[in-house]
C-alpha cells in the first residue's frame, strides 16, 4: 500500500471503521509514511476533542414553551398574510375608484361620452 | 396504530396546510430537540439557539409544499438547520469576552510544550472553568466562521452531531468516499485555525488526570 492509497483510508482510520484485514495493512503502511501519521494524529485529535466537548449537550431539550411560541409565530404570520391579502384587495378597489375620479375631474365629458356611446350602441 | 412516518406526515402537511397544522405540529415535536441541540452546538448560546431553531421550523412550514422528498425529510430539515446556524454565526457579532484570569503561570511557562487539543475538560468544572469553557466555545465559533461553509457544515454533521458518513452522504447527495475525504480535509483545516485562534484560551482550561498525562507533546 503506497502513501496515496493510505491517504484514502485515513478517514476510516480516524473513525475506526476500517475492516480488520485492511486495518493491519494500513497500520503497516503508516510506519512508512510520516505525513500520513501526522495527518492521522491531527484528524484524530480534532474528532476526539469535538465529540468530547459536545457530549455534555447530548440530551439538550428545547426550552419550555418552544412549540407554543413557534405555533404562535406560524399562526400570526398566516393571519398577517390573510389580512394583507384582504387589505391589498381593498387597496386595488380604492385605486380604481381614485383613477376614475381623477379621470372624471380631468375630462368631465369622458364619462358622459362613455355613457353616450353605450346608449347609442344600445 | 403505528406512528406515521415523516414522509407520511409531510404528505399530510401538503394536503392540510395552512388550514390544519396538526401534522406539521407532529413533525415539530418529533424533531425540535434535535434541531435545537444541533443549533446550540454551533452558536453556543441558548437564546440564539432558540431563535434559530424557530426560524428553521418557520422555513420548513413555508417550504413543505415545495419539498419533493428526493432526500428524506430529516436530511432536508438537517440541511436547513445547519445553514441557518451557519448564517446566524456569520451575523452574530462577537459576544463580549468572558473575563478569564490568565493566572495559571505554570501553564504559561509550559506554553510551548502544550498541545491544546490534548487537554480534556475536567469532570468537576467550577465557575471559573465554566467561563473558560464558554470562551472555548466562542473560539470554536470563530473557527467555524473561518472555515469554508462546506467544511464547517461537514464538521458539524460528523463531529458535532455524530452523523454517520452514510447519513451525511444522503444529506449532501454525494458519494461516500467523497464525503470521507472532505471531512478529513475539514478536520485538518479546523485544526490549523484552532491552533491559530484557540490555543491560548485552552491553556487555561483545567484538565482531567488523563488529560494531564497527555499534555506534553509526543
Amino acid at each position: 500500500m503506497n502513501c496515496e492509497e493510505l491517504a484514502q483510508l485515513l478517514p476510516d482510520l480516524v473513525d475506526g471503521t476500517l475492516p480488520a484485514p485492511m486495518l493491519a495493512e494500513a497500520e503497516a503502511a503508516l510506519s512508512e509514511c510520516p505525513d500520513c501519521r501526522r495527518e492521522l494524529e491531527a484528524a484524530r485529535q480534532i474528532r476526539t476533542f469535538l465529540i468530547a466537548l459536545q457530549a455534555e449537550n447530548a440530551n439538550l431539550r428545547v426550552p419550555d414553551g418552544f412549540e407554543a411560541r413557534l405555533l404562535a409565530q406560524v399562526h400570526g404570520q398566516r393571519a398577517g398574510l390573510e389580512l394583507l391579502d384582504l387589505s391589498s384587495k381593498a387597496f386595488i378597489m380604492w385605486l380604481i375608484e381614485l383613477i376614475n375620479l381623477i379621470g372624471a375631474f380631468i375630462d368631465p365629458d369622458s364619462e358622459l361620452r362613455a355613457s353616450g356611446t353605450q346608449l347609442s350602441g344600445a | 396504530m403505528a406512528a406515521l412516518t415523516d414522509e407520511e406526515l409531510v404528505a399530510r402537511c401538503k394536503a392540510e396546510l395552512p388550514s390544519d397544522t396538526r401534522s406539521y405540529e407532529m413533525l415539530v415535536q418529533r424533531h425540535m430537540n434535535r434541531v435545537y441541540s444541533l443549533v446550540y452546538r454551533v452558536v453556543a448560546n441558548k437564546e440564539e439557539a432558540e431563535d434559530i431553531a424557530q426560524e428553521v421550523f418557520i422555513k420548513v412550514y413555508h417550504g413543505l409544499h415545495k419539498f419533493e422528498q428526493q432526500a428524506s425529510f430529516s436530511s432536508w430539515l438537517y440541511r436547513i438547520a445547519t445553514n441557518c446556524a451557519l448564517d446566524a454565526l456569520d451575523k452574530i457579532k462577537r459576544r463580549p469576552k468572558a473575563a478569564v484570569p490568565m493566572n495559571d503561570s505554570k501553564a504559561r511557562e509550559n506554553e510551548d510544550e502544550i498541545d491544546p487539543l490534548h487537554l480534556q475538560p475536567s469532570q468537576a468544572a467550577g465557575p471559573e472553568d465554566s467561563l473558560i469553557l464558554a470562551e472555548l466555545r466562542e473560539c470554536i465559533c470563530r473557527v467555524l466562521k473561518k472555515l469554508e461553509r462546506e467544511q464547517a457544515r461537514l464538521l458539524i454533521m460528523r463531529d458535532f452531531d455524530d452523523l454517520s458518513y452514510d447519513e451525511i452522504a444522503n444529506v449532501l447527495q454525494v458519494g461516500m468516499s467523497t464525503v470521507k475525504m472532505r471531512i478529513h480535509r475539514a478536520r485538518l483545516a479546523f485544526q490549523e485555525f484552532f491552533n491559530q485562534f484557540c490555543g491560548r484560551v485552552y491553556l487555561n482550561f483545567p484538565v482531567s488526570s488523563s488529560g494531564k498525562a497527555e499534555m506534553k507533546k509526543e
